[in-house]
């Protein structure tokens, strides 16, 4: 009886190891991605105090870096700069390599502004920022991009509580890592249907607010707002300081101006990243913070690209409640055209 | 509801569930309600020609059995045995060749001349209805032959058709081999189960690693009117590779699953690539048809009783029935007079040199058999393109294009295609050189390396499988 049970503890050890043998190889064939260490979507940048710097050069998965430190292709010599800042929704999640909406926005510029006048657009957006990284990035951005026009599409749902804007802290790169926890995660994602996924993530919403019950809201308190403004007016004060023309977009969702009842599921997904604003709050966040970029816009003599509004609502359009599908980046790319192309114009 | 499905995954372990926990005859009566609820995830409707057909053999098998026990001649039995073909054989035309021939038709009387509007049918193939038609058509047929007797439950006999591992897809099971299974009470047994679960993580491991990466190569090349050679070749390989995979993961799966069920069911597929020649091919592949149309299409016409002439004759119509059977569509057909060729060449010229081989050493034997399988392959793969093709000027200008194979080489795209074909090859000389299909059931692996090698054939299918795809033999 011992004996079996020995073998069957081996058994299921081997099986393991064999597991993570192939995701390692997996990895290393279809990545380029080292059989021993660490692989992890860290090793695209640092986080060496409040803000992200990334790794020139470096590769994770479908994820690769220019020379800059920066998501995508190298820039273009002698051309119109244009510089995306914003969080992951313009980093790119989902979209295949190639097609998050930087790169859309530069086909579409150079369609606008005609073979002559060459335009390269820098993605300078990392996840996971906010205002307060974009604020800290900001000199780095100016100096290493020398853009003509800098495009702001901030996440706005870190200002849901005074914990979520904090800058993160950089964690420390794990000692040993099992890629294959990895690949579950993603499987679980793909796999497990919607239905059965909203009470798993209610379940983890009540045990993140363990303790901190009394702060849940169902709309996000005036301060935040007053913090997200003075947050925006400071960073549209560091580039007008460098006479870069900054376009302003407002933030779009899967969820456009109204959430229906159907969209309770993907409310809650949303929730998991911020579980003390209840679910019928973030469309009415969204608008209220997008409302109070317009009106600086307006006092401030920024341009605005309004995607809030622009943007077709849906599942064609987002794969979850912010980030884009193929087709979504290609949609936004073309709004944000419209309005950046009319401003390269009068910078040429 | 696809054997790669999330649903079938969830729908399985009910079933071998409430299947370990009833009595036989529960058993069976749990087995049918759920092949009734596995084919009706598809369409519901696609129920009624089943039900039907299936109504209509019992019946004529009862009248049948009934003549026979009463010692009443063949011929007054002979009407039954009609009735059943003309069922069967009559849905299967309507839904499957209806569209085919009366568009074929319109083609001729146009060309003709003849300005003529023939109707066309807006209906939908039900799924496997290709598979349960010979199936059922076996029983009627065997027990007008008086080689098996005709079941008294009509339960039994519905879920020896409908039986949701073979019901879409094969192996086609004779009621002779199939209904004894279903009436006796079944024990499955240790090696059953250790026999089941190699084949279905290898099935999988063939169909979703294997078939449904090599898909996309194919389908790219495929959807061209033209390719250059390289390409052609690349793509024609990779089909081999991808039907092979395809069908017989299928196969190995229903295998599985019905082995966990102590059922068994007819070996399908004995490495078909390894075959020295056309004959030794059809004996490999598609067994289960194969052996159906020898034994109920080629000897009924009178196979080689009546002559060398009708011999050959009895061959081609054997296998051009056999293309039809595909599908309704010319490069089928000429799929199945492709072979029906290589076999009466092969039985002409080649078969009496053979012959005289067996004479020989057994090395020479065996350096001539390697040879004939490398000179078996080309033939089998070029009728690959010919069944893969999407239209007669297709298979003209990838024929004209094989002649230059150094034209559109893409190192690349054969790398890929040698990185997913190599542990099937790998396999396959196993088995061959071990003369075990069951590869992992040496008594000198230890329960650790299978255990390792089970975890990577998982592996391989749950994290790094293709773009999942329909079973290609799901649309025959």
């Amino acid at each position: 009886m011992r004996f079996s049970i020995l073998r069957i503890s081996t058994s299921v050890l081997v099986a393991g190891l064999a597991m993570e043998v192939c995701a390692r190889v997996e990895d290393t064939m279809t990545h380029g991605a080292p059989f021993w260490g660490i692989y992890t979507q860290d090793l695209l940048y640092d986080r060496p105090g409040p803000d992200f710097e990334g790794v020139p050069g470096a590769r994770y998965l479908k994820w690769s870096m220019n020379s800059l430190g920066y998501r995508g292709p190298e820039p273009v010599a002698g051309a119109l700069r244009v510089v995306c800042i914003g969080a992951s929704e313009t980093f790119g999640l989902s979209e295949p390599e190639n097609e998050e909406w930087p790169r859309q926005l530069e086909t579409a510029l150079q369609v606008r502004l005609g073979p002559g006048q060459p335009v390269t657009v820098i993605n300078a957006a990392y996840p996971g920022s906010n205002l307060r990284t974009h604020i800290h990035q900001a000199p780095r951005v100016l100096q290493k991009a020398k853009p003509d026009l800098a495009v702001i599409y901030t996440s706005v749902a870190a200002y849901v509580d005074a914990s979520s804007y904090e800058v993160l802290k950089a964690a420390p790169l794990p000692r040993i890592q099992f890629r294959l926890l990895a690949k579950v995660q993603e499987l679980r994602r793909k796999v497990v249907p919607l239905w059965l996924m909203t009470p798993l993530r209610n379940v983890s919403v009540e045990r993140s607010l363990r303790g901190r019950e009394d702060q849940v809201t169902s709309r996000i308190k005036p301060q935040h707002v007053d913090l997200f403004t003075a947050d925006l007016n400071r960073l549209l004060d560091i580039y007008q300081a460098e006479n870069v023309p900054v376009l302003l977009v407002t933030h779009a969702t899967y969820f456009g101006r109204q959430a229906r009842s159907a969209d309770q599921a993907m409310l809650t997904a949303w929730r998991l990243f911020y579980p003390t604003l209840r679910e019928e709050g973030f469309v009415d966040m969204e608008m209220q913070l997008n409302e109070r970029m317009r009106r600086v816009a307006a006092e401030r003599g920024v341009a605005v690209a309004d995607a809030a509004a622009r943007m077709p609502a849906g599942a064609a359009y987002f794969t979850d409640f912010v980030h884009f599908t193929s087709a979504g980046a290609r949609e936004m790319g073309r709004i944000v055209a419209t309005e950046a192309s009319s401003l390269l114009m009068k910078r040429r | 509801m696809l054997f790669n499905s999330l649903s079938f995954l969830l729908f399985l372990p009910v079933v071998l569930a409430l299947y370990y926990a009833l009595p036989h005859k529960a058993q069976n009566r749990m087995l049918l309600a759920a092949s009734i609820f596995f084919y009706a995830t598809w369409d519901w409707r696609f129920l009624a020609p089943l039900l039907f057909s299936t109504s209509i053999d019992f019946f004529c098998a009862q009248r049948m059995e009934r003549l026979i026990r009463a010692g009443s001649p063949s011929e007054s039995r002979r009407q039954y045995l009609w009735l059943s073909v003309v069922t069967n054989i009559g849905l299967l035309g309507f839904f499957k060749y209806f569209n085919f021939f009366s568009e074929n038709l319109q083609r001729l009387l146009n060309a003709l001349g003849m300005e003529v509007g023939l109707t066309t049918l807006e209906v939908i193939l039900p799924v496997g209805i290709s598979f349960y038609t010979f199936q059922a058509l076996s029983y009627t047929i065997d027990v007008y032959r008086g080689e098996l007797h005709a079941t008294a439950s009509f339960w039994d006999f519905l879920l020896a058709v409908l039986y949701f591992p073979h019901l879409v897809a094969g192996p086609i099971q004779r009621a002779s081999s199939l209904l004894p299974q279903v009436i006796e009470p079944r024990r499955t047994t240790r090696a059953q189960v250790d026999e089941g679960v190699h084949l279905i993580f290898w099935g999988f491991f063939k169909k979703v690693f294997i078939a449904d990466h090599l898909s996309p190569f194919v389908d790219a090349i495929f959807q061209k009117p033209t390719a250059p050679g390289g390409e052609v070749l690349l793509a024609s390989l990779a089909f081999a590779v991808q039907i092979y995979c395809d069908f017989s993961g299928y196969t190995d799966i229903a295998r599985g699953v019905a082995k966990l069920m102590g059922f068994e069911f007819v070996l399908n597929f004995n490495l078909p690539y390894l075959a020295r020649n056309p004959q030794d091919f059809w004996s490999r592949w598609h067994i289960s048809l194969s052996t159906w149309l020898r034994d109920y299409v080629y000897i009924s016409l009178g196979g080689n009783r009546k002559g060398e002439r009708r011999l050959y004759g009895n061959l081609m119509l054997t296998m051009l029935i056999g293309g039809f059977w595909h599908g309704a569509a010319w490069n089928f057909l000429l799929w199945g007079f492709y072979h029906g060729m290589l076999l009466v060449v092969h039985r002409l010229w080649i078969f009496p040199w053979e012959k005289r081989l067996t004479a020989k050493p057994e090395g020479v034997q065996r350096t001539i058999g390697a040879l004939q399988v490398l000179i078996m392959l080309p033939f089998t793969v070029y009728g690959w393109l010919l069944f893969r093709a999407t239209s007669l000027g297709q298979v003209v200008h990838f024929t004209e294009a094989l002649a230059r194979p150094w034209e559109g080489w893409d190192s690349h795209l054969a790398w890929k295609i040698a990185l997913f074909t190599a542990p099937l090859a790998a396999v396959q000389l196993l088995q061959h050189a071990s003369g075990r299909l069951h590869w992992l059931s040496f008594p000198w692996i230890p329960v650790e390396l299978r255990a390792a090698v089970y975890a990577a054939l998982i592996y391989a299918v749950v994290f790094a499988g293709g773009q999942p795809q329909s079973f290609i033999y799901f649309q025959f």
